[in-house]
């Protein structure tokens, strides 16, 4: 850094920059392996329930369906559905958008029975809710149920 | 930047600009930090629930052994009772630990988790109320557990149902 002298114009005083130039490109690194983009599936509105078997899944999943159940922000027990980012009341709106989603996998040579079902609930949602989820996905030939939960340390 | 075919003398000194490259570094520093959130790892387990009027492949499995999880809620959804089978597991102590030593012997009993695997299924009968994470806790109970020094997990029973859902009381 270039510092301006009084008087004397040849002085001049340079801070050496190496050692921040250092420090800023490790910081970038760091920052940048760690970085995830995927995180399209989540809702901060969505607490999951803690678990210490939880561990992220070996193999990847052919596209499965996410259905989210999260709590309205300000009340305690009011919950709402998420699926692929339209938020709906758990009935028939989330029926509707069960039989749209049964046709968009069958336009794909996918059965419903093929297709994961993710369930992302929030940790206080009353399990009926859950259940009542579960009962709409299987009037629609799903089967295969995952709940997720998140990693528990403790 | 050096420039070809002139070469500078001694006195000369050749300064790189750094600041249009810090600014860069700096921008995308700022772009990771705003970025950057720590996300807690998240796991699945998996239940088996078949689709209404396609009970064809049930026929043909070994008729397997279904140990009841009943579990009950107040009206605030708090756990006040859980039950495997007949027995009451909520009288003393961490019910979910009590289910999960149950559930042990009972995989021990049937020769390990593999053969517990063809003969034991656990089905869970819980009330509207229920907060959800009692449910994911006694679905890690009977699923298994992991061990405190190694990152193993030991499986015990993972043929998991919901029997079907109680109505909502006053519904």
């Amino acid at each position: 850094m270039p510092k301006k002298s009084r008087g004397f114009g040849a002085e001049e005083a340079e801070g050496d920059l190496t050692p921040m130039i250092d420090m800023t490109f490790q910081l970038i690194a760091f920052f940048m392996v760690l970085v995830n983009f995927t995180q399209a599936e989540q809702d901060a509105r969505v607490d999951l329930p803690a678990s210490k078997l939880a561990k992220p899944p070996e193999e990847q999943q052919e596209q499965p369906l996410t259905i989210q159940l999260a709590k309205v922000p300000g009340s305690t027990s009011d919950f709402i559905a998420l699926v692929g980012g339209e938020e709906i009341q758990v009935g028939q709106e989330l029926e509707g958008i069960l039989q749209r989603e049964r046709r968009a996998f069958g336009r794909m040579g996918r059965p419903t029975k093929s297709v994961i079902v993710i369930i992302r609930a929030h940790k206080d949602v009353p399990t009926g809710k859950v259940q009542e989820v579960i009962e709409m996905c299987q009037r629609e030939q799903f089967e295969r149920f995952r709940l997720r939960a998140k990693e528990d340390d403790g | 930047m050096k420039v070809r075919g002139k070469r500078p003398s001694k006195d000369e000194k050749i300064e790189l600009q750094m600041t249009p490259m810090i600014d860069i570094v700096f921008q995308l520093l700022v772009f990771f930090i705003m970025t950057f959130n720590v996300v807690a790892q998240e796991g699945d387990f998996n239940i088996r629930m078949p689709a209404v009027g396609a009970p064809q492949e049930q026929l043909e499995e070994i008729e397997k052994q279904t140990l009841k999880v009943r579990m009950r809620s107040n009206d605030a959804g708090d756990l006040i009772e859980l039950k495997l089978n007949d027995a009451v597991l909520s009288g003393g102590g961490n019910p979910f630990a009590n289910l999960h030593s149950r559930i042990l012997s009972k995989v021990q009993d049937a020769g390990g988790p593999d053969e517990a695997a063809n003969l034991l299924e656990v089905e869970f009968e819980c009330d509207y109320d229920l907060k959800y994470n009692n449910v994911i806790e006694a679905i890690s109970a009977v699923s298994g557990s992991r061990s405190r020094d190694s990152d193993k997990i030991q499986r015990l029973i993972e043929n998991i149902k919901f029997a079907p859902p109680k109505k909502k009381a006053g519904s």
